[in-house]
């Protein structure tokens, strides 16, 4: 009910608010609407009987105040699944100042940038492809991700002499500080509680960095990207009763302790407290010609925590024991879009994920522990047809074939039992409908 | 647990992209050099092709003289092509999505799209810092910035 209240209302104010003020202020929105089936494995609620439950919509204002300063805001709400559920979000709400081409600066909330395509995530219209690849971009992040309470510097430069342009190109920079809102029911954290096999119960996520840089070297259409980022995260809960935390406790044992009979000692259902930073480390490329786009693009993710198990030694003794704990998951693809007609466009990619570089062939190691050995890769490749009835409005088909199940309980809860009934291969249709002003 | 069969995907792709490869039109638009016009407040009179792909790629966003610059843009298809092939290396559906990302994403307005190109002559002259291009070199008779651009 509430996501029809907010498409009338954005019907509703645009028109109204348009005709009030002129071009003072211009208003843009955009509305999508999806349907989403799997063959098997439940990739979001219902989606084995197929589900409309994957759809976004936004409204933004924005308004030049000063040759300088520029002022925009935009309402988000998304429904994917059991995640957004049409809460209306502040995507953005910024104050840009322009001081020169090198520099300008913009406070509030702002789009959080990664990589090529990652602040295009809430823009179906931009993209040819509805799902952009998940081995870089992972569904389950967008809740949280997106935007930063914050600051954001940006600019662009290159050498004022032609002869220096011609060799050294163009280059364009991003830095981001703020925080962002990473509560335990979030993508984030809940991939995080996965991985730590944690009934998570608190979260808090400290000042994150985030720094891009482009080069567009002297040839042609090709764009190369690097970027950082850095952000500190608690995260507390208790304790999964599975094999992960048996054979952490019989490995501490075996290491430090081998005399203590392990019978006297629980790790299971116990509070735990994870304290430390994720940090993302992306390279890659973007070559375009006429109308084929190729691009490319490594991310690892390198999570670095602190783990204070508060361990019961039976029958009642507990002792806050520290270890820490390193995880680094690595996902790339590559992609190609091609635009055959003004109303054709076609794409197709192929993303890996891996959530333990350590294990990249699921022998149940580290945080894959219990869980299929399937669960240690996603492989997805996809293939996209996108067909513009006009500039502002479009509809997209496109099947995914996945070998795989890695990033599957990101967006879906799966009891310890249930790992076992998921399949490894298997389809994804998805279609989606898009509307732009 | 059931497994499927892994599809000949690889093969699908070759003769996708075999397709592609192929299937890239070669024919260009007829030549139509665009003839870059601003608003009289315009202190400059000579631009560079790097000046004009910042400004339309939104990265340029005052004149020298410190006013704000006001983008317009052309929007009869020919025209448009060329300009956004020779000066921005963008085809004009990339050109458009590239101003929907800024929007969407907060940085900045649209410019303003005229498919009459007495209106956008109309246009730039009464506005403050306003660029566009044309077809055919203006009237005399019109109060316009006539630029020229150098390499």
């Amino acid at each position: 009910m509430k996501k029809y209240v907010f498409i009338i209302t954005i019907i509703l104010i645009s028109c109204s608010v348009s005709m009030a003020v002129d071009n003072d202020i211009h208003i843009h929105g955009f509305i999508s609407q999806g349907f989403l089936q799997t063959d098997h494995n439940q990739f979001i609620q219902n989606s084995e009987n197929g589900t409309f439950q994957f759809n976004e919509m936004g409204l933004n204002f924005n308004t030049q105040i000063t040759d300088d300063l520029h002022l925009g805001i935009q309402f988000f709400a998304s429904d994917f699944g059991d995640i957004g559920n049409d809460k209306i979000t502040v995507n953005f709400a910024r104050a840009s100042y322009y001081y020169r081409q090198w520099l300008s600066f913009h406070a509030g909330i702002n789009k959080v940038a990664f990589g090529l395509h990652g602040d295009t995530r809430d823009l179906d219209m931009i993209r040819p492809t509805i799902f952009l690849p998940s081995g870089v971009y992972p569904e389950s992040f967008r809740d949280c991700l997106n935007s930063a309470k914050g600051l954001e510097f940006r600019g662009n430069w290159r050498p004022t002499m032609p002869e220096f342009q011609d060799i050294l190109g163009e280059f364009n920079y991003t830095i981001q500080c703020g925080i962002m809102d990473i509560n335990k029911e979030s993508g984030v954290g809940r991939v995080l509680a996965k991985a730590f096999h944690t009934d998570s119960e608190y979260s808090e996520s400290d000042t994150a960095i985030n720094m891009i840089f482009n080069w567009e070297p002297p040839v042609p259409g090709l764009r190369l990207i690097g970027q950082y980022a850095k952000f500190g995260y608690n995260l507390g809960g208790k304790t999964i009763n599975d094999i992960f935390w048996q054979s952490r406790k019989e490995d501490a044992l075996s290491d430090m302790a081998p005399t203590i009979n392990p019978e006297s000692i629980s790790v299971t259902n116990i509070p735990v407290d994870y304290d430390g930073y994720i940090e993302e480390i992306l390279f890659g490329f973007e070559y375009s010609w006429q109308d084929l786009v190729f691009s490319f693009e490594h991310v690892k993710h390198i999570h670095d925590f602190d783990i204070t198990v508060d361990v019961l030694f039976l029958p009642d003794t507990t002792l806050p024991i520290t270890v820490p704990f390193e995880n680094n998951s690595v996902g790339f693809y590559y992609m190609f879009s091609y635009r055959h007609t003004d109303w054709l466009k076609f794409g197709a990619y192929y993303s890996v994920f891996y959530p333990n570089e350590e294990d990249k062939k699921g022998n149940g190691l580290g945080t894959n522990a219990g869980r299929p050995d399937y669960f240690a890769w996603q492989k997805d490749s996809c293939l996209s047809f996108r067909f513009d009835f006009n500039r502002n409005c479009s509809l997209k088909l496109e099947g995914h074939y996945l070998d795989g199940c890695a990033q599957l309980d990101d967006t879906v809860k799966i009891e310890p039992d249930e790992y076992f009934e998921t399949n490894r291969y298997w389809y994804l249709f998805a279609a989606k409908i898009s509307y732009n002003f | 647990m059931i497994l499927v069969r892994k599809p000949h995907l690889k093969s699908f792709m070759a003769i996708l992209l075999i397709w592609v490869l192929f299937g890239i039109s070669v024919n260009e638009s007829r030549c139509q050099e665009p003839v870059f016009i601003g608003s009289p407040d315009i202190f400059e009179s000579t631009l560079t092709k790097n000046d004009i792909k910042d400004i339309f790629m939104g990265k340029k966003k005052k004149w020298a003289g410190g006013k704000a610059i006001t983008l317009t843009v052309n929007d009869q298809a020919d025209l448009q092509k060329n300009f956004t092939k020779a000066y921005l290396r963008k085809t004009p559906a990339q050109f458009i999505n590239f101003w929907k990302y800024q929007i969407f994403v907060g940085n900045g307005n649209l410019p303003k799209f005229f498919t009459d190109e007495n209106q956008l002559i109309d246009y730039i002259e009464k506005s403050e810092g306003a660029i566009g291009y044309i077809s055919t070199e203006p009237s005399k008779e019109k109060n316009l910035r006539r630029f020229t651009v150098s390499d």
